[in-house]
């Protein structure tokens, strides 16, 4: 079998920009030649514009997952400062129009941030009523400063800079740079935030830190495009920000499919251009943009483009290898560039003899129920220790207040012999602890691959400018996130799944991604909830050779929650056993199996083990 | 299943492109004595009530007109939706479609955001019903959008005109106001009534306000109720009318009622006309008006639409007059069709306007605004009565 045809990264930047020049050229001889008039010149420059907002819109809605309501709001910031800063005449020309647009940027970032970090506290519903309540705000806070936004009649006379060039290139910039974010960590980490919040912060993601930053980038490409708005028009009123507006954007977004860039600009375009070419039909106009609304959400519910994204030179290739390889029909997986033996699979732990989780005394109430107390634990590395109790004992829920999910009500937990009093999910994570979950928490829409790059995300650490840019720190780190992760998948055999979506992946694929996922983000203590629940004896039997394995190789101390008896009692050092939250016995599984307590409360009179 | 969705899918395509080729190729044909005229309303959306009560006045001129032989007409029409930026690309699309002038647009906001590039074509507009102040003249900038007229007065005129009557005819001493905050029509008026009342010597002794949507007055009203001016100015549309007389009687509010041409059809809608007995209000025209052109334009109206016009519709029939007498004005000077000196020439023919209108005789003064009476209703057993011009 022929090799398949893969275009290299800077090939495939050059072909994309190629693409940007000619459609540009085209654009602008269609234009100064006539072919397209000026009522079509003018259907493109507004569908441009919206298509930054619907596609700045998806960075929230499609990519993180929230659903805002105010979007025109911060169009319209963005909007008054572009427009308040040409009108001022502070420079002149191009410099005028590039600093007005940049002004317009920063105005509606600090808005969506000022906005982001109470509101994103909330989710959903509720998230959409407060994101509306702000966008009315901003509307009616423009309307009541007539001294500097013109009030209600609104202004006028704005420099009229939004030509087809202006507000081409500003589609482009918007989509390269909401692209080259979302292809790096901060992209997956906010993808990894839809995907499950809290899986994520126990992956170590900041979720505070990333969806603010997804909404304030939102909020400045939604000012851009205001401030483009501006200078289409020549004129603002506060009556173009309403309630309505932000639907209209939402709507193009959710037609396009939420989370497709694509979708969001065929959408743009299409709705823009409608009121356009369906003006002929007069009074059934209204009717067929209904329909058609309607029909699409019943036979393609996820949008035009579900989550599709386009990409040239991956069809490019596709065209390629069907022309030219017929033999290449299946995705192979990507081929290790290295052999394992060479590269140090791991880095080694130096976690020596001390402990690595001990916790004194720990306990926590819900309201007048005391859910654990009193719990005294300690793990070493190179040791796997069994939490075991009947169901409702307080196993899970001592997971979470050592993973820091939840904040002890007593006690202390020392991880690496740092006190976490006051540290969340993710610090504790980068202190070295990570998890898997009893319902399995992978980020379903994402592939085996990105996974496990998630867990990788604080190891790596090129900013922002860095992934927007694509400096060679970027390609650094992006290499070596990609290395490891395919080294770790590949010393659990699942290398040839890497490409896969996790969602896809066999039960007992996905638990062991998870604890991939959990291993990645380099833990010196790794915590298992029930990972044999619901397999079969030979999974079960698997499942404990990887377990072993993981001993072996990383060293690291491994707490194991589970029911399976003959699991717990074979590869656990040291047990400990909970009953409605407090310890009734630790020690040896031999000892465990032999105590009193725990047979009467938990093995049942006369019996051993249930194997 | 999988099939059917997939042909239904295709079916519905099909249909909808059918329907799509069927409907491409109705626009007329070019006729050499046919000139081509545009026009801009919101036919749909929250501004539709306007717009095809002035697409109504328009095409009963067109018919008309036409019907009279000679120059001929053909209207084209765009709906714009009360959106500006919709507005821009109706205007682009008219222009493509080589309109000599247009007619439009409706509301103020959608006029102010073509008139600037109109302005640079040379393009004759006229409004029926665009009444800010700054449809035809930039304030900041002190450029008046020479291309722009209107029939309709402006609204600190009404203002104006309303402070004069209120002090003159009903011989108040004091007033009182509320108005709607977020909106320009409301603003414009309460500015210069209150301008005005400081020049007459009619005291203000409440001035209250409210924001788009509000539904509830209690609290403006009674402050209002407090102060008891012998006249309240509600500057408001016939919504709000509607709802404000039913509280302020409540509230204990005395005063007599008067407002602007935004209280047109105020009476098809309050529950109790009661309410509003023995308010007066503006309006740039009346049914009432018995002069022989009202009479008349009433009865072709009711005749072909099987209803009653109102304002709007007469402000653009009487748009239609004007324009399409500058149109004959300026056929014979053989100019070619749409041709920018063509324009230029409508342009000078329409600011020479001198023509007896339905709703009075109409010139336009340096702003390209219509120098015209007001006409004064006033609320009377549940009707409203002509009180006559002022």
């Amino acid at each position: 079998m022929k090799k398949k045809l893969t275009i290299p990264m800077p090939i495939r930047y050059l072909i994309n920009f190629i693409l940007v020049v000619l459609l540009l050229i085209v654009g602008h001889l269609a234009i100064s030649t006539g072919v397209l008039n000026r009522a079509q010149t003018s259907i493109v420059l507004q569908a441009g514009i919206f298509m930054i907002l619907a596609v700045s819109l998806n960075v929230v809605t499609g990519y993180l997952g929230q659903l805002p309501l105010g979007h025109a709001g911060f169009m319209a910031v963005g909007a008054y400062a572009g427009a308040i800063f040409w009108r001022s005449n502070l420079l002149s020309g191009h410099a005028s129009l590039i600093v007005g647009l940049i002004v317009a940027g920063i105005a509606a970032g600090l808005v969506g941030i000022l906005i982001g970090v109470p509101a994103l506290r909330l989710r959903g519903d509720y998230l959409a009523i407060i994101t509306l309540g702000f966008g009315e705000i901003i509307r009616v806070f423009i309307i009541n400063l007539p001294g500097i936004t013109g009030g209600t009649p609104g202004l006028r006379g704005i420099p009229r800079y939004s030509n087809f060039f202006v507000v081409y290139i500003g589609v482009i910039l918007t989509c390269t740079v909401i692209h080259m974010v979302m292809k790096s960590r901060h992209g997956r980490a906010i993808l990894a935030i839809k995907g499950n919040e809290i899986a994520a912060e126990s992956c170590g993601v900041s979720t505070t830190y990333y969806k603010v930053l997804a909404f304030a980038i939102s909020a400045s490409f939604a000012g851009v495009a205001g401030a483009l708005f501006a200078g289409n028009q020549g004129i603002l009123t506060p009556g173009s920000f309403d309630f309505m507006a932000s639907i209209n954007i939402l709507v193009i977004v959710v037609l396009g499919g939420m989370g497709s860039m694509l979708g969001s600009l065929i959408s743009a375009a299409v709705l823009t251009s409608l009121p356009l070419i369906l003006q002929q039909f007069n009074e059934y106009r209204m009717i067929i943009y209904s329909l058609m609304l309607i029909m699409i959400m019943i036979f393609k519910p996820s949008g035009l483009m579900g989550t599709y994204d386009f990409s040239m030179s991956r069809l490019l290739e596709k065209a390629y290898n069907r022309l030219f390889r017929h033999t290449a029909t299946e995705e192979s997986p990507p081929k290790l560039t290295f052999s394992i033996a060479e590269k140090a699979v791991v880095p080694k732990q130096t976690l020596g003899n001390k402990p690595v989780l001990s916790c004194q005394q720990l306990g926590i109430d819900f309201g007048g129920l005391t859910a654990v107390d009193d719990f005294n634990f300690t793990v070493y590395p190179n040791k796997i220790a069994g939490l075991i109790g009947p169901n409702g004992a307080g196993k899970t829920t001592t997971f979470n207040l050592l993973t820091k999910v939840y904040q002890p009500s007593r006690g202390t937990i020392y991880l690496n012999g740092q006190d976490t009093k006051h540290l969340n999910t993710v610090k504790a994570n980068k202190l070295g602890i990570a998890r898997t979950f009893q319902n399995i928490r992978l980020f379903k829409e994402l592939t085996v691959l990105e996974n496990v790059m998630i867990g990788i995300h604080n190891e790596i650490d090129y900013n922002l400018a860095e992934s927007i840019l694509r400096l060679p720190h970027y390609w650094r780190d992006e290499q070596t996130a990609k290395e490891r992760s395919l080294n770790l998948l590949s010393l659990f055999k699942m290398e040839s799944m890497a490409n896969y979506k996790a969602g896809s992946l066999p039960y007992g694929y996905q638990r062991k991604l998870e604890i991939i996922r959990a291993l990645a983000t380099n833990p010196s203590v790794l915590l298992l909830d029930e990972p044999a629940a619901g397999m079969n004896p030979s999974e079960t039997e698997e499942l404990m050779a990887i377990i072993q394995q993981i001993k072996k190789e990383f060293q690291i101390a491994i707490v194991l929650i589970e029911h399976d008896m003959q699991l717990v009692m074979n590869i656990c050092e040291d047990i400990t056993v909970l009953n409605y939250g407090r310890i009734i016995a630790q020690g040896t599984p031999e000892e465990v199996k032999n105590d009193p307590k725990v047979i009467e409360a938990y093995l049942g009179k006369g019996e051993g083990a249930h194997a | 299943m999988k099939q059917f969705r997939k042909f239904a899918m295709v079916a519905s395509l099909l249909v909808l492109s059918v329907f799509l080729v069927a409907c491409q190729d109705d626009a007329s044909t070019s006729d050499e004595d046919v000139i081509r005229i545009g026009v801009l309303a919101p036919l749909t959306g929250s501004a539709a009530q306007f717009g095809n009560a002035v697409y109504n006045g328009i095409m009963l001129y067109v018919e008309e007109f036409n019907a009279r032989g000679g120059l001929q007409i053909e209207i084209i029409s765009f709906d714009e939706e009360g959106d500006p930026a919709l507005g821009l690309t109706g205007y682009h699309s008219l222009y493509d479609q080589g309109v000599a002038a247009i007619i439009g647009s409706v509301t103020s906001g959608v006029t102010m955001a073509i008139v600037p590039e109109a302005y640079l074509d040379h393009m004759p507009m006229i409004s029926a019903s665009a009444t800010h102040l700054g449809v035809t003249y930039n304030a900041e900038t002190g450029q008046v959008f020479t291309n722009m007229f209107r029939t309709a007065y402006i609204d600190p005129y009404q203002g104006y005109k309303l402070a004069n009557f209120a002090f003159q005819e009903m011989g108040a001493a004091t007033a009182g106001v509320l108005f709607n905050t977020g909106d320009d029509y409301s603003t414009g008026l309460t500015q210069a009534f209150v301008e005005q009342a400081e020049v007459l010597g009619l005291e203000i002794v409440a001035i209250e306000g409210f924001s788009t949507g509000a539904v509830e007055f209690q609290s403006q009203l009674t402050n209002i109720a407090a102060a008891n001016p012998d006249v309240l100015f509600l500057p408001v549309y016939y919504e709000d009318v509607a709802l404000i007389a039913g509280q302020a009687a409540s509230a204990g509010v005395q005063s007599t009622l008067i407002g602007g041409d935004g209280w047109n059809s105020v009476l098809t809608i309050i529950a109790d006309p009661s309410l509003l007995e023995g308010a007066f209000y503006a309006s740039g025209y009346s049914n009432d008006y018995p002069s022989e052109r009202v009479q008349a334009f009433l009865a072709a109206y009711r005749a072909k639409y099987n209803a009653d016009p109102n304002m709007f519709s007469a402000q653009a029939y009487d748009a239609a007059m004007v324009l399409f007498a500058a149109l004959v004005e300026v056929d014979d000077l053989g100019f070619e069709r749409a041709s920018v000196e063509h324009r230029l020439a409508i342009i000078d023919a329409l600011a020479a306007t001198d023509i007896e209108a339905v709703t009075g005789s109409i010139t336009f003064d340096e702003f390209n605004n219509p120098q015209k009476q007001l006409l004064i209703l006033e609320i009377q057993e549940g009707v409203s009565t002509f009180w006559g011009p002022f």
